[in-house]
Order: structure tokens, then C-alpha cells, then sequence
């Protein structure tokens, strides 16, 4: 028997069956609350529809740009007007500091090469298993045995299975996905690009997470410019927008 | 309707060269009000950004008309935006200038009042969304975004079964979220 809520969302998405129609109409009949949660998952579902389907996040891309023009515009004409030369006359009296620093900022270089050679560290998610009880796939058994192989680290594995997976089913972006992430993980960076690209460039649901490795992907590869075109595209709503800005800063 | 309504259009069209016109004429002032009120320019851009990210949606979705110019209509909106964010800074302490500010926002906002406040009622729910686990926005927001649920289904590489039971299961769980969120509480129609 199904549970009240999924009477609602069948109810809204129109897959209602027969069967449980007579149950549905008894507690609209009979239970005010179940009318009420009704009334406001209608709603929500208006709403979701129409936000997760508006361009927003494009909005977003040219007001950000807009921003930076406007801002660096300003900033150029304050200088022109010559606030500058209060910035140059602090030039001069640093001087003196300046041997101290240099020699500081190598230390700091070479603290920095030797600890932290790729100057960004990031971390790969980890990988959701899809079982569902009682299913016998062998296709999904095999996506189990990479996402076993993915999450134990053994890239060389997942990278293997998930190539199969994805030749099988070329449409299917988790998988390809998933594959990006283990090329990254083998450190293959050029190949990770080749998988993760159309995803970024696509609509599916990875496409923001694709966007922020595809980044991380390209500024290991040194290929900075296009790195900052995909960083830039990761939105303020996505679980990685704080690392793409940190990224960014490091450029 | 008023002449800057095509403003808005351009907004709606992602018009580089038109939302640039927008920021070059509204954004001095909101600078100007936001440094006068505890703020920032950073701050000042961020709430500007926001208000025209909501203005775009009340455009979009019901057939929004300006009333008045568009410098006006965004020193409002950002005023808004921003008592909100003195409110939420100093824990609903409002202190006089931000009282002046909210009465002066008070009166002026009439007009819009309705449209404003179904865009904070949307925002709300995307910002509830955004805490439910990643497996159930990625579920929301694929069966949102599509009617083949048995495609999705395969998509996520699940039986159509288990996908309507964890949509079932996610949806409730948003509508829980909006129901005990204390905006809700308050504007519960």
C-alpha cells in the first residue's frame, strides 16, 4: 500500500493509479492536513519547476561580468585622477624592506614547491553505490564493483570498469562522470578533460560539479584560461562554489 | 507602463550592453545607501547582484510591470535585500538607521509588496532545498526538470519504483523543512 506522500506526488505528477484513487479521494474527504500538505506540494512543484528551469545561472554569469568591468573601470578612473601617486609614494618608502621580503617570499616559494607542488589541493568525492534490494542487473553489479574499486582509491579499477560501463552506454552521463573523477584520481589529467568536458558544456545534474573538475582538471594540465572560464561557471548554488572561488583566487 | 520597463526586458533577455546600462544608472546609489548604512561595496555589488537575480524572476513569472524609474525601483529592492541582512547580522536587533531605512521601505514598497513577497517565499524554498542530501536535490531537481520519469529512472541507474518512492520521500522532506522554517511560519497564507 502506498504511503500518504506518495498518493501526493503521484497525484500531482498525473500517475495516480486506479487503485489507490479511492484511497486518495478518502482523505481528501476526511483529513484537513492531507488537503493542506496537498495544497503546499502543488505549489512547491510549481515553484521547483519553474526555478530549476529558468536561466539564472546564466543571468548570473553576466551580471558577475558586468560587475568586474563596471569595478575595474572605477578603479582605472580613480587612478587616472591620480590616487595613484599616493600608491607610488608608498612603492618608494617600502624599499628598503624590499631585500627582507624577496628573501622571505623564496623561503616561502620553496616551502611552498616542496609541500604543496600543485599549489591546490582538492579532494575527489566519493562515489554513491545503487543498490536497490531485490534488483539483479548485471550492468548495476558491475557499476557496484567500480564504485568499490572508485572509493578504495584502486583508480587504475574504477577507471577500467567505468571505461566498459561507458562504451556500453554512452548516454549516461554518471557514468562518464564518475570515469572523469577516476582519470583524476590516476592523475590523467588530459583524459579526465576528454570525459568531463561535455559534461560541463551540457545540462545534466553533474554539470556544475563537472564544471569545478573540469577547473581543477585544466589548472594541473597549466591550461589556466580555460580553467577560469569553467571555475567561473560554478554557481553560488553548488556544493563546490567556495572551492572554485578559492581556485580562482590562487590565479 | 513606464519607459525603463524595456530595462527590464533586457534583463529578461540577458542583454549584455542593457544589464550593463542598468548597473552604470542604479548602482551609485545603492553604493551610496549601503556605505551610509554599515556596509561595504562589496556588500553593496552582492545585494545588487541578489535584487536583480529576484527582479529577473518576478519579470519572468508574472508578467512584472515598473511602476516607477528603474533607479528608484532597485534602491528599494536593495534596501530591502539589505535591512534583511542587518537583520539577520545583528540577530533582529534593528537599531534607529536601520528602523528609518525599514520605514522608508515601508512606504515605498507597496506597490511591489506582493511580488516581492512570493519571491522570498521562492527563494526560501531553493535555499531549503540546497540542504536536503545531494541524492535527493539530484532527484528533485531531474524530476523537475523532466517528464520521462522511467528515463530518469534509468538515468541515475535506478528501478522507476525506487525513483517515485525516493521523490515521495524527498519532496516530504522539503515541504517539513519549509513548513518549521520561521518565514514560513510568519507568512503562511
Amino acid at each position: 500500500m502506498k504511503t500518504r506522500d506518495e498518493l501526493i506526488q503521484d497525484y500531482i505528477d498525473g500517475v495516480l493509479r486506479a487503485e489507490d484513487r479511492l484511497e486518495f479521494d478518502r482523505l481528501l474527504r476526511e483529513d484537513m492536513e492531507f488537503g493542506e500538505e496537498l495544497k503546499l506540494q502543488t505549489e512547491m512543484q510549481g515553484i521547483l519547476k519553474d526555478r530549476l528551469g529558468s536561466k539564472e545561472e546564466d543571468l548570473r554569469t553576466t551580471l558577475k561580468a558586468i560587475e568586474r568591468e563596471i569595478r575595474d573601470g572605477e578603479r582605472d578612473a580613480k587612478a587616472d585622477d591620480g590616487e595613484i601617486l599616493a600608491e607610488k609614494n608608498k612603492v618608494i618608502s617600502w624599499k628598503k624592506w624590499i631585500i627582507p621580503l624577496v628573501a622571505a617570499a623564496c623561503l616561502l616559494l620553496i616551502g611552498k614547491l616542496f609541500f604543496f607542488p600543485t599549489g591546490y589541493h582538492y579532494e575527489l568525492p566519493d562515489m554513491p553505490s545503487e543498490i536497490v534490494r531485490g534488483q539483479e542487473d548485471p550492468e548495476l553489479n558491475r557499476y557496484e564493483e567500480a564504485v568499490r574499486a572508485y572509493n578504495r582509491k584502486d583508480y587504475e579499477k574504477s577507471t577500467r570498469i567505468l571505461e566498459e560501463l561507458s562504451a556500453k552506454e554512452p548516454e549516461l552521463m554518471q557514468y562518464r562522470y564518475f570515469l572523469g573523477l577516476s582519470l583524476m584520481g590516476k592523475k590523467d589529467f588530459l583524459m579526465a578533460v576528454d570525459q568531463l568536458k561535455p559534461i560541463a558544456d551540457g545540462e545534466s545534474v553533474f554539470q556544475q560539479d563537472a564544471c569545478y573538475y573540469l577547473g581543477v582538471s585544466l589548472h594541473e594540465l597549466e591550461r589556466d584560461t580555460e580553467a577560469v572560464e569553467y571555475l567561473e561557471k560554478v554557481s553560488r548554488e553548488s556544493k563546490h562554489y567556495e572551492d572554485a572561488q578559492e581556485l580562482l583566487e590562487i590565479k | 507602463m513606464h519607459p525603463d520597463q524595456q530595462l527590464i526586458q533586457f534583463l529578461l533577455e540577458n542583454n549584455h550592453a542593457g544589464i550593463q546600462t542598468i548597473y552604470k544608472r542604479c548602482t551609485p546609489k545603492v553604493v551610496h545607501m549601503i556605505l551610509a548604512n554599515s556596509g561595504s561595496e562589496d556588500d553593496a555589488y552582492d545585494i545588487f547582484q541578489e535584487s536583480l537575480v529576484d527582479v529577473y524572476h518576478m519579470a519572468r513569472d508574472r508578467g512584472f510591470q515598473l511602476s516607477t524609474s528603474i533607479e528608484s525601483f532597485m534602491l528599494l529592492v536593495s534596501k530591502r535585500k539589505w535591512l534583511n541582512v542587518l537583520k539577520k547580522r545583528k540577530g533582529l536587533e534593528v537599531t534607529n538607521a536601520e528602523e528609518s531605512l525599514s520605514n522608508s521601505v515601508d512606504d515605498s514598497m507597496e506597490a511591489y509588496e506582493a511580488h516581492l513577497q512570493q519571491v522570498d517565499k521562492e527563494n526560501l524554498l531553493m535555499e531549503q532545498l540546497m540542504t536536503l542530501g545531494e541524492r535527493c536535490q539530484e532527484i528533485i531537481r531531474q524530476c523537475m526538470n523532466s517528464k520521462n520519469q522511467e528515463k530518469i529512472a534509468e538515468m541515475l541507474g535506478v528501478s522507476y519504483a525506487y525513483l517515485r518512492k525516493k521523490k515521495s520521500e524527498c519532496m516530504a522532506k522539503l515541504g517539513e523543512k519549509l513548513r518549521n522554517h520561521p518565514f514560513f511560519k510568519m507568512n503562511r497564507s
